[in-house]
């Protein structure tokens, strides 16, 4: 087990590089730099700022240099805004995202089993109908007609929650709720389907017949033995999940204003900001491969069946 | 139940019935019909389909014209532009009669304002307005009553067809004619020199190449932008100059034209007597006539309202439909076909090419390949080639996978192993032995992969990072409308209901094929 831990940790970082890479020469080749605008600036000028940020060297030099750097942890000056670093724009912006983020996920998993699970074991009913009814909505709708639809119904005609805003402003933690709700309903609905299906294939194995007929009582056969093998599929849903709701939140922060990463990635690739936007896009594929990591280890303790040779 | 014979031999069973082999297909078909909600989706997609093919022929206003007096108007299905531009007026006219203190209103309805959006506001005093308890003072009145013969009288020209009196005596269309013809055509229209004009042309041909050209490089400094510039001009051909050069001249004419016809027919409209829409054939010089259908801006109607420059809602939802629905189909198809070839490769070759091949399918699955593609519109410009482009090099991953694992399970089959004892190369097994054998799954697959990549799109436009004025898609629709949305809810409303009814119907499509092309899978995601 420790093995497979640490191959997988080793595993993460020919991805990060390729990561880096990537999008590293994606932006040197783009046509257009940080510093054209519309008054066009003297020679000597422009050389000054290229110098300062070494991009009168090759490209190869500025890639080891931009390697090296952030191996040290050292995400570069902002070619936009003078006054910080990348680092520090990320580090004030990304914990309003990990919260939302957060939420949402938690929103999801723990309504969308919940749901999953009672639809299954009432098949056929009124409850199943309805709870799928409500998924295909979910998958359905895209976000960011949900938002702003939300915010029209809860914020603007009843006027229960603010429309946008944060939680250090006026309204406090009032303000997480809609952006989050946004936010999970799709991957709330996803897992819903998802478990239905998984944990109705579970009641009918044998292993459950077993239980049944050892006259196990039905709570413990359905939290005990059915939950934990209907799980599975949803475990390995939870990494394309998270990347969604990575994608998904730098909408969400657009329409509800949140204060988040996804606003400055937005920004930064609109301003071609080039050490920005790759920061941003650095940060969030290490948060990516550190959750699917986290996912394959909770997958491997759910699935004794899985080998780790 | 005994069916008519037929005179070939068929196979019979016990019961002298005749034993009829099914296929695949057809037996797909038969579930598929059962499903109700598959079946009506099946309708919805084909009329949603139909629109955005004939978009250009249905009687709908053309989608990105500008009519900046018909401003976020609000949809309705019996009241002409005109009359809602008269109620917005009067909103607006009443509400500042209010400001002024010129209006008395009971203190609880005072009380009840505060809690008031915008639009009750207005409506409100809209209501104490029209009943005559509001008093507009003569300026304000004269303002309404220019509006109003504004409405009435106001027309919009529309050219159908400029003909020429040829030297043969033949009525030919303007358009047919050469440069030179043209430029004496319209010299004699405004009087100017042809030399002048030649040279005016010319200039403003130029002008359109150059901002085309730099509307197609977005982003290039501005040194390799005159460089590329130069090139464009140098290597345009005569042909291709001279087809723009007509296009200016007559555009120049109709511009021309237009005015004759507005001196014409304004003194029509004013008089009153005469109902439009007129179709008209006005004679220009001895020479020129022109085919002009006069219509009154102010009779239209918009039944979804219109956007912040007065473009009609309806119509570009039904050209943002098709925006949305050509990039969703054309780039599934595209992904599909990437993803097919890959994985087929990698799952009958198998070994090293398996392994590499898969390993660059692993990795770009591990990218927040969303973010990439953010950075590539961002950086490579916004057009919609880009966006499809993109799109497409991204969602390929999956079909790969799939294709992969559906190969492998089928390449050791009886069937495959007979056509390669019988000596056929491995293209030739893939693509058409293994491939065929797969396309069901690809097929479902597919179906359920077209409003994901529609949702992909829509989300890139809804940024501002795909498509982009006058263009429309469901998404940039919604994008533009969340700004207003307590004040004009339809622009947000019904691009998002279009939207979401053929996404809808598209997943219940993909849900029913599924169902039906494979039983057993009924219960899972």
């Amino acid at each position: 087990m420790t093995k497979y831990i640490i191959r997988r940790l080793l595993g993460m970082i020919p991805t990060l590089l390729i990561i880096i890479t990537i999008s590293f020469f994606i932006i040197r080749i783009a046509p257009g730099g940080p510093f054209d605008s519309e008054r066009s600036l003297p020679e000597q000028v422009l050389q000054n700022i290229e110098a300062k940020y070494h991009l009168d060297e090759p490209v190869i030099v500025q890639y080891g240099r931009y390697l090296f750097d952030v191996l040290r942890g050292d995400l570069g000056p902002s070619y936009r805004y003078q006054d910080h670093d990348v680092n520090f724009y990320i580090f004030t912006s990304l914990p309003n995202s990990i919260i939302l983020g957060i939420i949402a996920l938690t929103i999801a998993i723990v309504f969308g089993i919940s749901a999953g699970m009672l639809s299954a074991v009432r098949q056929n009913t009124w409850v199943d109908y309805t709870t799928m009814s409500f998924a295909i909505v979910g998958i359905s709708v895209p976000l960011f007609v949900i938002g702003p639809v939300l915010q029209w119904i809860f914020a603007m005609n009843l006027g229960w929650l603010p429309t946008s805003g944060w939680i250090d402003g006026d309204y406090g933690l009032k303000t997480l709720i809609l952006p989050s709700i946004t936010l999970s309903l799709g991957y709330f609905a996803n897992i819903a389907r998802l478990m239905r299906s998984s944990m109705l294939e579970t009641l009918r194995s044998d292993y459950i017949r077993t239980a049944k007929a050892k006259g196990l009582k039905n709570s413990v056969i359905l939290f005990k033995h059915t939950l934990k093998g209907a799980l599975l599929p949803v475990v390995s849903y939870l990494g394309p999940a998270f990347a969604g709701i990575i994608t998904g939140s730098v909408v969400v922060e657009q329409i509800f204003r949140v204060p988040g990463l996804g606003k400055f990635f937005v920004q930064s690739s609109f301003n071609r900001d080039y050490t920005l936007i790759m920061g941003v896009v650095i940060v969030y594929s290490v948060i990516l491969i550190i959750m699917n990591f986290i996912v394959d280890i909770i997958y491997s303790f759910l699935d004794p069946r899985i080998s780790y040779k | 139940m005994a069916k008519v014979k037929s005179t070939k031999e068929t196979a019979v069973n016990e019961f002298d019935q005749e034993i009829k082999g099914n296929s695949l297909g057809r037996d797909a078909w038969r579930r598929l019909k059962k499903n109700k909600m598959a079946v009506a989706s099946i309708f919805v997609v084909v009329i949603y389909a139909f629109l955005s093919i004939f978009a250009s022929v249905l009687p709908i206003y053309s989608y990105k014209e500008i009519i900046l007096d018909h401003q976020h108007l609000r949809p309705s299905l019996t009241k002409t532009a005109g009359e809602l531009m008269l109620e917005k007026k009067k909103k607006d006219l009443y509400f500042m009669a209010y400001k002024d203190g010129r209006v008395e209103i009971p203190a609880e309805d005072k009380e009840a304002l505060k809690e008031m959006s915008p639009n009750q506001i207005w409506a409100y005093f809209y209501e104490i307005g029209e009943a005559g308890g509001i008093e507009l003072n003569t300026s304000e009145q004269r303002k309404l009553d220019r509006m109003i013969e504004d409405i009435e009288t106001e027309l919009m020209f529309d050219i159908k067809k400029i003909n020429y009196l040829s030297d043969e005596g033949k009525f030919v269309n303007i358009e047919k004619l050469s440069v030179g013809q043209l430029t004496e055509i319209y010299s004699g229209l405004i009087g100017a020199s042809i030399s002048d004009i030649m040279v005016q042309s010319e200039k403003e041909v130029t002008l359109q190449i150059t901002n085309q050209t730099k509307v197609e490089n977005d982003g290039v400094s501005d040194e390799e932008m005159a460089r590329i510039i130069a090139n464009e001009l140098e290597s345009i051909t005569t042909k291709a100059k001279d087809k723009l050069l007509i296009a200016t001249l007559v555009s120049k004419i109709a511009n021309q034209v237009e005015d004759y016809a507005e001196d014409d027919l304004q003194a029509v409209a004013e008089e009153g007597s005469t109902s439009f829409p007129l179709t008209k054939t006005v004679s220009v010089n001895d020479r020129l006539e022109a085919k002009v259908q006069a219509t009154k801006m102010h009779d239209r109607k918009y039944f979804f309202g219109t956007d912040y420059s007065g473009r009609d809602m309806l119509s570009r939802i039904i050209y943002g439909g098709q925006v949305s629905i050509a990039i969703g189909f054309i780039g599934t198809i595209t992904s599909v076909l990437i993803g097919i070839v890959v994985g087929a490769f990698a799952g009958y070759l198998g070994g090293k090419v398996d392994y590499i091949l898969m390993r660059i399918v692993d990795v770009i699955y591990g990218l927040p390949y969303m973010l990439l593609v953010i950075i590539m519109m961002a950086i490579f410009g916004r057009n919609i080639m880009n966006l499809f482009f993109a799109l497409a090099i991204v969602s390929w991953l999956t079909v790969a996978r799939m294709v992969r694992g559906q190969i492998i399970s089928l390449k050791n089959s009886e069937f495959v192993e007979a056509a390669r004892s019988m000596g056929a190369s491995p293209g030739r097994i893939i693509f058409k032995h293994l491939v065929p054998n797969s396309l069901s799954i690809i097929i479902v697959f597919s179906t359920l992969r077209i409003p994901a990549f529609i949702m992909m799109e829509s989300f890139l436009s809804f940024l501002g990072l795909g498509v982009s004025a006058p263009y429309a898609s469901w998404g940039s629709l919604v994008g533009d409308a969340v700004e207003g949305m307590t004040l004009y809810p339809w622009r947000l409303l019904f691009p998002a209901l279009a939207m979401t009814v053929f996404l809808f119907a598209m997943n219940f499509l993909g849900d029913g094929l599924r169902d039906a092309f494979d039983p057993q899978s009924k219960n899972q995601l």
